[in-house]
């Protein structure tokens, strides 16, 4: 992504930067290493100056400046590391920490803490302050079903307030009193309604003040692993961390993303990392007459692999497979593949639920939007439609209550779980003789209809890519292999296509991404490396399949 | 995967003739055969042999402190326990215990420390919401594994509450596994559970009060 703003020369401690015009010495810094304490700035919230940590110094200038809020200037000389900066840092840790309580054994921010941090790198282990001085104010102040408010803790760095009033448009913070008593709070300590975004607050907020009522008191986090992510709830694709221990996921926490989502992330998918983990499918399950049981992997694909070849030759054209928008690219191309060349079915769809044609209109003002699926793009770009002759997901719905269709192969269970229309689904699936669906949660209706469940694995045990709206190819990364003996469906669609005497390419998502991006001119170009941790965007526009 | 139970005798792999000489030293075996069972190779020191005498000599300390350990009672180290116990220093490392403040309310926050420090990974901590704000953190579950526990003390030292310390306690005989993952209810109690005095405890003022 080009910058168009003229680059400006300066020096951060002797070391030569050269920064956009209208960066602030705070940004200027990070470029060289040099990392600048900060508690109100927050890079995509407006510039305060009010907590002081920042301070420089800058050469010809009498006073200290706050960093955050300086512009670079060409020939600038800011010496970070000189003794009056330095001390005048220090002094106002000191200040900051003279009523800050002695919460850290139970604070849920020890550990990402930027008051312990500096505290750590400045020193004043010995404090000048006797401890019944301390001004005390409200602790465990509930705000509603998200957040719990310290008052105590809050260092006054109004980066909740800003955030609330430029970001969300509620408001719902606001700093009340003056003086030594100054405290963040609602009006009459009501609690945040109203707010989908309110959970980013916690995020943002430097100190313990704001804590998640959800995550609280849950782990610590020195013990939690961090792997990037997508969070799979809409189709903007926000950049999340899954913080994950032994397998399984505390929270999702947003990671940024310029393009994407900024800093932040709504609270309907911060929340999701709950669901992901609920009622998991650990085998592959086998109907046997009377009820779905647990099956080996072998025993599972012989006899898809039985069904559908008998299927076959009956009839071709009684074999059909639905892809899905909320898997991969990697298991959507597969999925076309295994129809297409393998199974050379002409029925393969992944428009499950029209929300393929919602794909880009957003939900509310800020980041989400109306598609519940993360990948509509991404199999509009495969070209995962029906051949000729084909019949696209209506089609095929209405070919099972028909019963022309025989052996059904699912690659997710959104056809239940997506549509308004269940009652038309569940009877035509009834009627299927046949149906093998790819899932990892148990749904309802799906222990009555499926005949064979292969056990999937969710988008954070699984290494793929996927598009998002705005046509942005995004890396999701392995935190953990799947639970019990589940496998992504990227791995046993090429394991079946043996059995059916095709051969599909195996191997991890990366390698599988570099082999789909050199066979499929949509995504020409790219490399999985190329990628990074922040995507690319897809080298031509997404080509729109409404109405085809 | 081979078998490794496998009744067939192992045989070399066979490797094709290679056409460069091996050097003279590389055919000589590396090292010497094996003397036989009972012997010692040739060219041995004297002292390698066996002898009666050098075997006597060898035990003259063995049979000094033998002596004299049988000699009275004052001299022997031996102690009949149970009936008698050693006394041990005040820091002795024993068993842990859980401290509880005035009001009778576990010390312990749930901060995690004593979790983070244990080398063995042995503590287990949940952490729950506790009904008085002023607590705010108590432990709803924390079991220590004996088994595991190299009784090191790093929990006491890492505890910012004083809320574990050591006990002088050191039997913990246990007849089957799960009897030996101590949960609170062992580990609070202690002090009713036995009679011997505190152990390991950083922060020992003249006069000051542990509630146990």
């Amino acid at each position: 992504m080009s910058d168009s703003r003229p680059p400006v020369n300066l020096t951060i401690d002797g070391r030569a930067v050269q920064a956009p015009a209208g960066t602030n010495i705070l940004e200027a810094a990070k470029l060289v290493g040099v990392r600048v304490p900060h508690f109100c700035y927050q890079q995509d919230l407006s510039w305060e100056g009010s907590c002081r940590m920042c301070l420089v110094a800058i050469e010809g200038r009498p006073k200290l400046v706050p960093s955050c809020c300086e512009e670079v200037r060409e020939g600038q000389v800011v010496l970070f590391s000189r003794p009056d900066a330095e001390e005048a840092r220090r002094s106002q840790l000191e200040f900051l920490l003279i009523n800050h309580p002695l919460d850290c054994p139970i604070c849920d921010q020890a550990g990402e803490c930027k008051l312990q941090d500096y505290y750590m790198e400045h020193g004043g282990y010995a404090s000048k302050m006797p401890r019944d001085l301390k001004v005390h104010k409200r602790k465990v102040v509930d705000l509603g079903e998200r957040i719990v408010l310290d008052k105590e803790r809050c260092v006054l760095c109004s980066r909740c307030v800003r955030f609330c009033r430029e970001v969300s448009g509620s408001s719902a913070l606001q700093f009340f009193t003056r003086g030594v008593t100054t405290e963040i709070g609602t009006e009459n300590n009501q609690p945040i309604e109203g707010d989908e975004y309110i959970g980013n607050v916690v995020d943002i907020c430097p100190v313990g003040a704001l804590t998640s009522k959800d995550f609280r008191f849950k782990q610590r986090v020195w013990f939690l692993k961090s792997s990037p992510s997508v969070c799979t709830q809409c189709s903007t694709g926000c950049n999340i961390r899954v913080d994950h221990k032994d397998g399984v996921v505390y929270r999702y926490v947003p990671r940024r993303n310029a393009d994407v989502n900024k800093s932040w992330m709504c609270d309907y998918g911060r929340d999701s990392y709950r669901g992901e983990q609920e009622d998991r499918i650990l085998a592959p399950l086998l109907h046997d007459g009377r009820s779905l049981k647990d099956t080996t992997w072998d025993a599972a694909l012989d006899l898809v692999a039985d069904r559908t070849r008998a299927a076959l030759q009956a009839d071709p054209a009684s074999v059909a497979v639905i892809a899905s928008p909320r898997q991969t690219n990697e298991t959507n191309w597969l999925a076309r593949r295994y129809a297409k060349d393998v199974l050379k079915t002409p029925h393969v769809d992944y428009r499950v639920d029209g929300s393929h044609e919602r794909t880009t209109l957003m939900h509310d003002a800020i980041l989400r939007r109306q598609d519940p699926h993360p990948n509509n793009s991404g199999c509009a770009a495969l070209g995962v439609i029906p051949g000729a002759g084909g019949a696209d997901v209506e089609g095929i719905l209405s070919a099972c209550a028909a019963g022309r269709i025989k052996v059904l192969h699912l690659l997710g269970t959104d056809v239940l779980t997506a549509r308004h229309d269940t009652a038309r689904v569940v009877d035509a699936l009834k009627k299927v003789p046949f149906v093998v669906v790819h899932a990892y949660r148990d749904v309802p209706m799906l222990t009555d209809l499926a005949h064979v469940v292969l056990a999937d694995a969710n988008h954070v045990e699984q290494e793929g890519t996927l598009v998002n709206a705005q046509g942005r190819v995004q890396r999701l990364e392995r935190a953990f292999p799947p639970p019990g003996f589940a496998r992504p469906a990227a791995a046993v669609l090429p394991e079946l296509a043996s059995r059916l005497g095709g051969a599909l390419p195996q191997g991890d998502g990366a390698k599988l991404f570099d082999l789909m991006a050199q066979a499929e001119p949509a995504f020409g170009g790219l490399t999985w490396s190329g990628l990074g941790p922040k995507g690319q965007l897809l080298p031509h526009a997404v080509p729109s399949t409404v109405g085809s | 995967m081979s078998d490794t139970t496998s009744s067939v005798a192992y045989t070399p792999i066979p490797r094709p003739k290679s056409r460069i000489p091996l050097r003279p030293e590389a055919l000589a075996p590396i090292a010497p055969p094996p003397p036989k069972a009972g012997t010692v190779p040739k060219g041995a020191p004297g002292s390698e042999r066996p002898s009666f005498l050098l075997t006597a000599m060898g035990l003259v300390v063995t049979i000094k402190n033998f002596l004299r350990s049988a000699s009275s009672r004052k001299n022997d180290p031996t102690i009949q326990y149970p009936e008698e116990r050693r006394q041990y220093s005040p820091r002795f490392r024993g068993i842990h215990q859980l401290t509880k403040r005035q009001d009778g309310t576990l010390k312990c926050v749930a901060c995690f420390m004593c979790s983070t420090a244990c080398p063995a990974e042995c503590i287990t901590i949940e952490a729950g919401e506790h009904p008085n704000q002023k607590y705010e953190k108590y432990p709803v579950r924390f079991d220590i594994d004996m088994l595991r526990c190299v009784m090191c003390g790093l929990c006491v030292d890492a505890c910012p509450e004083e809320a574990i310390i050591m006990t002088q306690d050191y039997e913990m005989s246990a007849t089957t596994r799960e009897q030996t993952v101590y949960p609170i209810a062992l580990l609070a109690d202690r002090a009713q559970l036995t009679s011997t005095p505190a152990g390991y405890r950083p922060r020992y003022e003249p006069g000051a009060t542990l509630v146990r």
